[in-house]
């Protein structure tokens, strides 16, 4: 009877002893959890180089976040994509989806760094970011944001002649932001289908403005165009295209009236 | 059934010792180090480079307990990111697009486990890369998978 109680002491404290022995090792494992993120930063690439959460089409999102994964790093993806844009003429759905393995990746402490290309053809608006941190034990960590893609020219406060008289001028007013500086403005004006009357000559407008212009960022186009007299009255399309110096367009329309 | 108890004993202590083994491995909490910052360190901040012409690219780096590879990453910097850590403010040129930027990137692996290493890559900077502002990134991380970096601000010339 004794002995039994010994036993099953001397089994207890045992257990006792196995538990809290281990105890350490358990606090490891907890540490030993999903990889951390942290001062991840995104936006303007090139000398800017600051955590600013937008990017111009056409150029690069610069992309940069310091990671800790005791197990090691296993992989790193990056998606960005946006939700219910609208796709105008000439532009494409921009979904970015990578990931990179590269060998510099593969360690405890890696810094990441990238620069994303922006297609030309992706449309302008606000973006989701998410950046996934795997390591070799199958833990992942991710971190999101938002991400402004804008328009490397913009057109504001837009005042063009609905219409006009022929023989008098026709005045065109706005204000062009380009963050890349202006090349050129090409205003081109025409109609179709109109029937000359005798003494009339048919008038297609085309002109490329560029003094005064070129190599501003911020600059208010102010022009008055000369309606001829022997124009024929009636509705011309006006069309506006917009250069920037890295060879990005902008295109914007409006309509006229020549009236007699 | 004294007996049957000190089996049971033996076992339990065995299985205690056993159980807590993994305690005793050391765990490796030190990255390893590395610089330029030496005697024979190349290249030093701001230095600049001949197209045509052959460095020996050294860094120094060690490690607690054991190196595992290193790396060499040039690329240049006609955008004018930072990731110099040097210190010092070299004179940049003015911002510009690449044409034809040298790019060199390569891994190495160091062997037997040593725990101090001297990096010595020899390069020639070809005749037709575009001359400008570069960065020279060295990494070296240890068999536990720790890494370090150290990168440097050099430029390409005639």
């Amino acid at each position: 009877m004794i002995m039994k109680l010994n036993f099953k002491f001397l089994a207890v404290l045992f257990l006792g002893i196995i538990v809290s022995s281990c105890s350490s090792d358990d606090d490891n494992n907890l540490s030993n959890g999903a990889p951390e993120i942290s001062n991840f930063e995104y936006g303007m690439g090139g000398s800017d180089h600051g955590s600013d959460q937008y990017a111009y089409i056409g150029s690069d999102i610069h992309m940069e976040a310091e990671i800790y994964a005791e197990a090691t790093v296993s992989s790193i993806a990056v998606s960005i994509h946006a939700h219910d844009l609208e796709v105008g003429e000439g532009e494409e759905e921009w979904d970015f989806e990578q990931t990179y393995t590269d060998e510099k990746y593969l360690v405890i402490n890696p810094t990441f760094h990238e620069h994303i290309d922006i297609p030309t053809t992706a449309p302008a608006g606000e973006y989701h970011v998410v950046l996934t941190v795997t390591d070799q034990a199958g833990n992942s960590t991710e971190v999101e944001g938002h991400l402004d893609i804008l328009d490397p020219i913009t057109i504001s406060d837009v005042s063009i002649d609905s219409s006009v008289a022929r023989g008098s001028d026709l005045h065109a007013e706005f204000m062009i932001n380009a963050v890349n500086g202006v090349h050129n403005i090409l205003v081109d004006i025409h109609a179709h289908g109109l029937t000359l009357a005798e003494g009339e000559v048919e008038w297609d407008f085309e002109q490329t403005y560029e003094e005064g212009y070129h190599e501003l960022t911020e600059v208010e186009f102010h022009e008055h165009i000369d309606v001829p007299a022997t124009a024929p009255a009636g509705e011309y399309h006006m069309s506006i295209t917009i250069e920037d110096e890295n060879g990005n367009t902008t295109t914007f329309e409006s309509h006229i009236d020549v009236t007699e | 059934m004294k007996f049957l108890l000190k089996t049971v004993t033996i076992f339990l202590m065995l299985f205690t010792i056993v159980s807590c083994s993994s305690d005793d491995v050391e765990k490796d909490e030190q990255k390893p180090t590395i610089t330029v910052n030496y005697e024979g360190g190349f290249p030093q901040a701001c230095e600049t480079l001949k197209r045509g012409e052959s460095y020996h690219f050294k860094a120094l780096v060690t490690d607690n307990m054991a190196l595992a590879a290193y790396s060499l990453d040039l690329h240049h910097n006609f955008d004018h990111h930072t990731h110099d850590d040097q210190g010092a403010d070299c004179e940049l040129d003015a911002l510009k697009e690449a044409v034809n930027p040298l790019i060199y990137m390569e891994n190495f692996s160091i062997p037997d486990g040593q725990t101090s290493y001297e990096i010595d890559i020899l390069i020639t900077i070809p005749d037709d890369v575009d001359t400008g502002d570069y960065h020279c990134a060295y990494s070296v991380t240890d068999q536990t998978g720790w890494q370090s970096r150290t990168s440097v601000d050099i430029k390409i010339v005639e």
